[in-house]
């Protein structure tokens, strides 16, 4: 076996992967802007509730939310899928980082920008859609890159609950042939090749949506 | 009937009263600039008319509604006031056209081509069609503020209020900016300004509205307050913001 | 920017329904969790999985006329899905242990097995006496009965000591660092040994025999366990041991 065939072989896993990083990003983005917003309200239970969450989920392992979630929930008769375990534990955890992005680039928006919608007869929530979040996504940018690459270097983590990606694969195959060396180092390349793939199509939709005098910080 | 009544305004920022009992008319098709010192209300008084600030008494009619009472639908009024900011606030997000038809498409619910139609007529007028598809960023400070303007004309206000249009722009541009207001004044477009660029003043009321410390002191054509005023305050303030020539 | 926000939240929904919804399948369709590292009994080879287990299994199936689906985990996850009841039953060499039925069921006993601790030929380490063992550093992958006989057995007995034992993910690890010298001796299945001995110049250093069988294992209180035990009963132990055989060639 050659290392193009380990190579091929283990590629049949990165679609997995690559789904469930895609799927537990959409998760985090979701997660993170709820929190965002949430965190421009002023009621003290919500401000309470954020501190919370924040705290809970920027301290707490993935591995260890996931096993609470898959092994550990059916415990008390709740059953969750291995795919939806895996994305709903990355994606509240990355949310967590990820609302502290999206923070940062809300208050980063103009005051005076938001004072003119204001006299202009919008009511916070138009307010909120058509400039603060369009001006935050932008800002946002590098943050979002930075969580989607952890991420992606999470979902090894998949194979533990029964997700074929291609940790799986590479076990597998180890455990046949006992060529570990090069079988990691496989494992190592396509996630080389899928992580610069994914900053290419970013950097490409960056280009595409930049606009002069808005950028990242 | 005025367009807008102002009938013993108070308002009071942490018990010290910064608009003390003002009382004020404007009509259609009317100009009046507020002028005094820093700190005299001028700002203030804006404010209050469009309900950014809420008033702590007194009664503002506007279109023969009181909006000073409780259940008032802010947003109507303010879809009706044009308010042009001294920091010209535009969206930066958006090009110079887009900004002045996202209240059309959004509050107003036109389509895009009609709220394009009426964005390119205001452009037109301004002098701003060809920067259209420009950026914020990419615009000068005048060309700024007459976006900042086309933004406010967009959506037909029945008023126009603008606060310091020209206060943080070079004498140059502020003059670019003062000919288009000129204009819109030579169009009988109904106007509220609050300044103290006295050049400014003169080229676009109809009269000139003096404030001191809360209260309005004396309302007049520009010549009669710049130069033949025999109320002290009058002439201090006015010794110190007109170029004598 | 919103639109591909969208966009991604839009395939994140598609996702989790294809996903969330692909698991309810009929109740009919058996769900098996393997640890597809351990040759013969459980392996993957070109995309298919086989095994003895697994041939024992399709018998199974094939009789009761039923279909299997099979979820590959590792090797605490194969035992964890069927205390959490996401796998119908698990097979991949797994030793029947006390502690190990007090949280699942095991079908009667289906193999003999040893367990090997092998050396490097070269290193050439060979000992009868149990006491020598101190003197050597033991690995093998995490989760695995050794350690229960470690911890009951040889550390009363002054023997060995679980804390100094080395973990590893799988026995493809533990290889390696035999290979490379950074283990001495590696704790292996006598299956597996046997399967790995034609691929390394490994031989057996102590061989521990008589006490560990495999057996399939059952979430508690699973009916289809007494079936499966009905179904080995109508095997027989003929025809067992030629399949084991066949595999332990």
């Amino acid at each position: 076996m050659t290392f193009w065939n380990i190579l091929m072989i283990l590629a049949r896993g990165a679609g997995y992967t690559i789904l469930v990083t895609l799927a537990s990003v959409s998760a985090g983005l979701a997660v993170g802007l709820l929190l965002a917003v949430l965190g421009t309200m002023q009621h003290k239970a919500v401000k309470l509730f954020l501190a919370a969450y924040t705290y809970i989920f920027r301290s707490i392992p993935v591995l260890v939310l996931l096993f609470i979630v898959f092994f550990g929930l059916p415990g008390i008769d709740i059953r969750i899928s291995p795919f939806v375990s895996m994305v709903l534990s990355l994606g509240l955890i990355s949310g967590a980082y990820l609302a502290e992005v999206f923070r940062g680039a809300i208050a980063a928006v103009d005051r005076d920008e938001i004072l003119a919608a204001e006299a202009m007869g919008m009511n916070r929530a138009e307010i909120f859609l058509y400039i603060t979040m369009p001006q935050m996504f932008r800002m946002a940018v590098p943050g979002m890159i930075n969580e989607f690459t952890s991420i992606l270097k999470y979902t090894p983590f998949a194979y533990t609950v029964g997700i074929p990606e291609i940790m799986k694969e590479a076990m597998s195959l180890a455990a046949i042939t006992l060529r570990g060396l090069e079988i990691y180092l496989a494992v190592g390349i396509i996630y080389f090749i899928i992580y610069k793939l994914f900053v290419l199509l970013f950097m490409a939709l960056e280009k595409r949506f930049r606009i002069p005098g808005l950028a990242p910080e | 009937m005025a367009l807008i009544e102002v009938k013993n305004l108070v308002k009071t920022f942490d018990g010290k009263a910064v608009l003390q009992g003002i009382n004020l008319e404007l009509s259609e098709g009317q100009s009046k600039v507020l002028m005094g010192a820093s700190g005299c209300g001028k700002s203030t008084l804006l404010r209050c008319l469009n309900l950014l600030l809420s008033p702590s008494s007194g009664q503002i009619i506007f279109k023969g509604e009181d909006i000073t009472r409780p259940k008032v639908d802010i947003r109507k009024i303010r879809e009706d006031i044009g308010f042009v900011f001294q920091n010209f606030a535009l969206y930066r997000h958006l090009t110079v056209e887009e900004n002045a038809t996202l209240g059309l498409r959004k509050l107003k619910k036109m389509k895009m081509k009609e709220a394009v139609e009426k964005a390119t007529y205001e452009l037109e007028r301004v002098g701003m069609f060809e920067h259209r598809n420009k950026y914020p960023a990419q615009l000068s400070g005048g060309q700024k503020q007459r976006a900042a303007i086309v933004r406010a004309l967009a959506m037909d206000p029945a008023v126009l209020f603008l606060d310091e249009p020209t206060s943080s722009l070079d004498p140059q541009m502020s003059r670019e900016v003062v000919n288009v207001i000129n204009k819109l004044f030579l169009d009988n477009i109904t106007m509220l300004c609050v300044t103290h660029d006295a050049f400014l003043a003169k080229y676009i009321s109809d009269t000139i509205v003096f404030i001191d410390e809360g209260v309005v002191v004396a309302e007049d054509i520009a010549e009669h307050l710049f130069y033949e005023s025999t109320d002290p305050r009058i002439k201090q303030f006015f010794m110190s913001v007109i170029d004598h020539r | 920017m919103k639109k591909i926000v969208l966009l991604f939240c839009l395939l994140c929904l598609v996702s989790l329904v294809f996903f969330g919804c692909g698991k309810k399948e009929e109740a009919s369709v058996i769900q098996v969790a393997v640890c597809a590292t351990s040759p013969p009994n459980m392996f993957e080879e070109n995309g298919k999985y086989q095994g003895m287990d697994l041939e024992i299994f399709e018998g199974f199936c094939k009789t009761r006329n039923r279909q299997y689906k099979i979820t590959s985990y590792d090797w605490q996850g194969m035992l964890g899905s069927l205390i959490g009841k996401q796998a119908d039953v698990a097979f991949s060499a797994i030793s029947i242990t006390d502690k190990r039925k007090e949280v699942m069921d095991f079908s009667k006993p289906y193999m003999d097995n040893t367990w090997n601790l092998v050396s490097i030929k070269s290193k050439n380490i060979v000992f009868n006496d149990l006491a020598e063992l101190k003197k050597y550093t033991i690995g093998y992958p995490r989760g695995m009965a050794y350690s229960g006989f470690i911890k009951n057995k040889l550390e009363p007995e002054g023997v060995y000591k679980l804390s100094d034992v080395k973990m590893y993910p799988t026995y493809n690890e533990v290889l390696a660092d035999l290979k490379n010298g950074k283990l001495d001796l590696a704790f292996l299945d006598g299956s597996v040994a046997s399967v790995y001995s034609k691929k390394m110049d490994i031989q057996d250093s102590y061989v521990f025999t008589g006490f560990d069988m495999f057996g399939f294992a059952f979430p508690k209180g699973s009916p289809l366990r007494d079936d499966f035990d009905r179904y080995l009963a109508e095997l027989g132990p003929d025809k067992l041991k030629a399949i084991i055989d066949k595999w332990m060639k």
